[in-house]
């Protein structure tokens, strides 16, 4: 049966519009396909060519396929019924190629569905496993120079867009937080060799921030804003955690991965929906973010607890920190790169009353 | 007298006269999808592609051309001229479905993401090709015949660029500034690669496009008058508007019809003050908006203590959107002007009639579409654009189409071959 088919499919007879070499006239034209052979016919003239030297497009939908001749004529159809032609022709002669393939793909919902949900299922996949898992991966393996290089860039321009100065704390004050800082650290993460030092400097805004290499920023704002050391050595040990988990190191590679996903699947979409195509990107990267957050104020937490003073100086430092009672949710809180402050305070909160359950 | 004919039921009807054809389809008897030929036509065409003055009885001069057309030339008395030289309108139509895109892009997205973006730029041909094999001019498709690895070199560079770019900025930031003057400088070679390579692979009755602007120009315009906007406050970048619109018109051919851009930077100069008019207008009215927000809230404050939010979401939205709109005024008014005023040696010239309040219309409604839709009717949107743009274009030809084009093709071997080393990268013009 399909061998029958086969030769009855294998000529064909289509209707398309012929232009002459180096001409630009519509002459309407006949094609029959036998094989390898062509012959074509016109009001004025006929030609014999062999399939296998002209240049036939690839299907796509309905739109027109274009047969080149080795001379330079060129035959177009428009035409359904020589379009299918066509591809029947195709089919019985064996033709195939990756946009043929493709065609394939492209005339079946089911498929095109199929793949839909695929793509669905890896995004997924890569974003909350993959990606995470990658990025962890490359940050190990990348050389101690690099998280030194990005350290001292990344100080000089914190230096200058928080215009930084240097401290006004005595120098014995600064001297107990850091011996505080350095057996923290000592502690927590013992063994990786890492460069942990404390570094004090002055700007309006209370803040820690911890760069890669090792190095912790603390604003004089934070100490002077805290009643109890405690509570700098909650922030402190929320840093030595980004440290220790490399988050600055990987927080870049994940966004980095996130941008070049984005970058390829929004050809299309960023040219006709304008400033809107960067909201998935911040997303996605906010959610990145508040994931480190969260794994910082849980190792803040446990170290808080295991040293026998709780959660409270972490509860009370964020909420002087930012004393605006901010609400739960929202969409204010999927765009922000931190937890919002109040989950923060809870969760601290419910972490003590289970250790202290046990 | 034109002799039209119509299809009624399947079957052809006529001749009438064209008086006759518009009371038909004032009747109801002729919708405006249903099928009619006159010998200025092509081919069968559907009613609403039928320019109006088509049904006009023509001046007595010009139906002699009309005549001439038919094929009755030997009529003619003798010394009289059988150059047909009437002008018709040739539609642009753009047919392509946003179902059958929809599925033509998400293969392609999937291939893309699986092949970590090489597919990128068999993609990018599919989907170009897509867009020209549906849009019609009189009936006949464009179709893009760029090779693939072309653009994949082009996408190699690019990304290659951006990553180097990213890489100096995250550890040597003082270093990227550098880097970012030098990708300036090589900005318009770019362009002048990607503007020669398109308009090689656009072709329409086997008669393919030229590009043939120089590099030095494309230098001047692109990055030598862009250098001096600071320095003149601005005041040159109408000017800088016309020359780049002149650069990319002047220098495109189809066969051996070499495009020539008539318009003067006046009418950029006039449009550009317009909208910087309205501008100012509406910066003021924003800083009336703003206090009254501020205002607003104050009193909101002190009421419930709320934080209104969604009044600062509406007041930005209310300075951005006019922002928006005044901007596109300008470009569409000068790109209509531009590509009106280009005439095509023997052809004829383009007609654009885009509105700018059409474009922010789709653009805002194809934007919340694409928001809500999560991405999906991304598609859908582009064919929208794609099908509105060609409902505005029309060719003008002076002559016999089929003529026409006939003698804009003879050069066409003369042309080199601008696709042997090509690459392209997505800029926008």
């Amino acid at each position: 049966m399909l061998s029958m088919s086969k030769s009855v499919f294998s000529r064909m007879t289509l209707q398309g519009t012929l232009y002459a070499r180096n001409s630009a006239r519509a002459t309407p034209a006949t094609a029959h396909l036998e094989g390898d052979t062509l012959r074509l016919f016109w009001e004025d003239g006929q030609d014999v060519q062999s399939m296998a030297r002209c240049e036939l497009s690839e299907p796509m939908g309905e739109t027109a396929r274009t047969l080149v001749l080795p001379d330079g004529q060129r035959l177009e159809f428009q035409d359904p019924a020589a379009l299918r032609a066509l591809a029947e022709w195709e089919t019985a002669t064996g033709r195939s190629s990756l946009y043929g393939r493709v065609h394939w793909l492209e005339q079946r919902w089911a498929a095109v569905l199929v793949a839909g949900c695929l793509l669905l299922a890896a995004l997924g996949l890569g974003y909350f496993k993959g990606v995470p898992l990658l990025a962890d991966r490359v940050a190990r393996k990348l050389p101690d120079s690099v998280s030194v290089t990005v350290t001292d860039q990344a100080l000089g321009i914190l230096t200058k867009i928080l215009r930084l100065k240097d401290s006004t704390l005595p120098a014995e004050r600064r001297a107990i937080l850091e011996t505080q800082f350095r057996a923290m650290a000592a502690e927590m993460d013992p063994g990786s060799g890492r460069n942990y030092r404390l570094v004090f400097r002055s700007t309006l805004i209370p803040n820690a921030v911890a760069l890669p290499d090792g190095l912790v920023l603390v604003t004089d704002k934070l100490v002077e804003m805290s009643k109890d050391d405690r509570e700098i050595y909650g922030v402190l040990a929320h840093e030595i955690v980004h440290v220790r988990e490399r988050h600055g190191l990987r927080s870049v590679l994940q966004n980095s991965a996130v941008f070049f996903v984005w970058t390829l699947l929004s050809g299309d979409i960023s040219t006709v929906a304008g400033a809107g195509a960067a909201v998935p990107t911040a997303l996605a990267e906010s959610r990145y973010s508040r994931r480190f957050e969260e794994e910082a104020d849980l190792g803040a937490a446990e170290y808080m607890v295991r040293v026998g003073w709780g959660t409270a100086p972490l509860r009370n430092i964020l909420s002087r920190i930012d004393p605006e009672d901010r609400h739960l949710g929202g969409v204010e809180e999927i765009f922000s790169s931190h937890p919002m402050t109040e989950k923060r305070a809870q969760f601290f909160d419910a972490y003590e009353k289970s250790r202290s359950g046990h | 007298m034109k002799e039209w004919y119509y299809a009624l039921n399947g079957a052809q009807n006529g001749p009438v006269d064209g008086t006759e054809i518009q009371r038909l389809r004032a009747a109801g008897i002729l919708e405006d999808e249903s099928l009619v030929w006159c010998n200025a036509l092509p081919e069968w065409t559907a009613f609403r592609f039928v320019p109006k003055e088509f049904f006009e009885e023509p001046a007595p001069s010009a139906e002699t051309g009309l005549e001439t057309a038919a094929g009755i030339e030997s009529a003619l008395p003798a010394g009289q001229t059988a150059v047909d030289r009437t002008e018709r309108e040739l539609a642009f139509e753009f047919k392509g479905g946003a179902g059958e895109y929809f599925r033509i892009w998400i293969v392609n997205v999937v291939l893309t993401l699986l092949t970590f973006g090489l597919y990128a730029a068999w993609a990018k041909v599919r989907t170009r090709r897509y867009f020209y094999a549906n849009t019609l001019l009189g009936g006949k498709p464009f179709d893009f015949t760029g090779n693939p690895v072309a653009i994949l070199k082009g996408n190699l560079i690019f990304g290659a660029l951006f990553i180097g770019y990213n890489l100096l900025l995250q550890f040597y930031p003082i270093a990227a500034i550098g880097a970012f003057g030098l990708m300036l400088a090589v900005f318009p070679w770019l362009i002048w690669k990607a503007l020669q390579f398109r308009a090689h692979n656009t072709v329409h009755r086997n008669v393919r496009m030229r590009f043939h602007g120089t590099l030095g120009e494309a230098y001047k315009v692109y990055l030598g008058l862009a250098l001096l906007v600071p320095f003149t406050l601005g005041l040159i970048l109408p000017y800088l508007g016309f020359r780049q619109k002149r650069y990319l018109l002047n220098h495109m051919a189809w066969g051996n019809s070499r495009a020539e851009m008539r318009g003067e930077s006046g009418f950029f100069y006039l449009t550009f003050f317009k909208a910087l008019g309205i501008q100012v207008l509406v910066f003021m009215l924003n800083i009336a908006l703003w206090i009254g927000a501020f205002a607003g809230l104050k009193l909101a404050e002190k009421a419930d203590g709320n934080p209104p939010s969604l009044i600062f979401a509406l007041v930005g939205l209310g300075s951005y959107l006019p922002m928006f709109a005044v901007a596109l005024y300008y470009q569409v008014r000068t790109g209509n002007y531009a590509i009106n005023l280009t005439q095509w040696a023997g052809v004829g010239r383009i007609r654009s009639t885009v509105r700018a309040r059409d474009l922010l219309w789709m653009y805002l409604s194809n934007a919340v579409a694409v928001l809500l839709s999560l991405g999906l009717l991304a598609p859908w949107a582009k064919v929208r654009m794609a099908r509105y743009r060609a409902s505005r274009t029309l060719l003008v030809v002076s002559g016999d189409p089929d003529q026409v084009a006939q003698e804009v093709a003879r050069e066409e071997s003369a042309l080199g071959d601008a696709g042997a080393d090509a690459l392209d990268v997505e800029v926008g013009f």
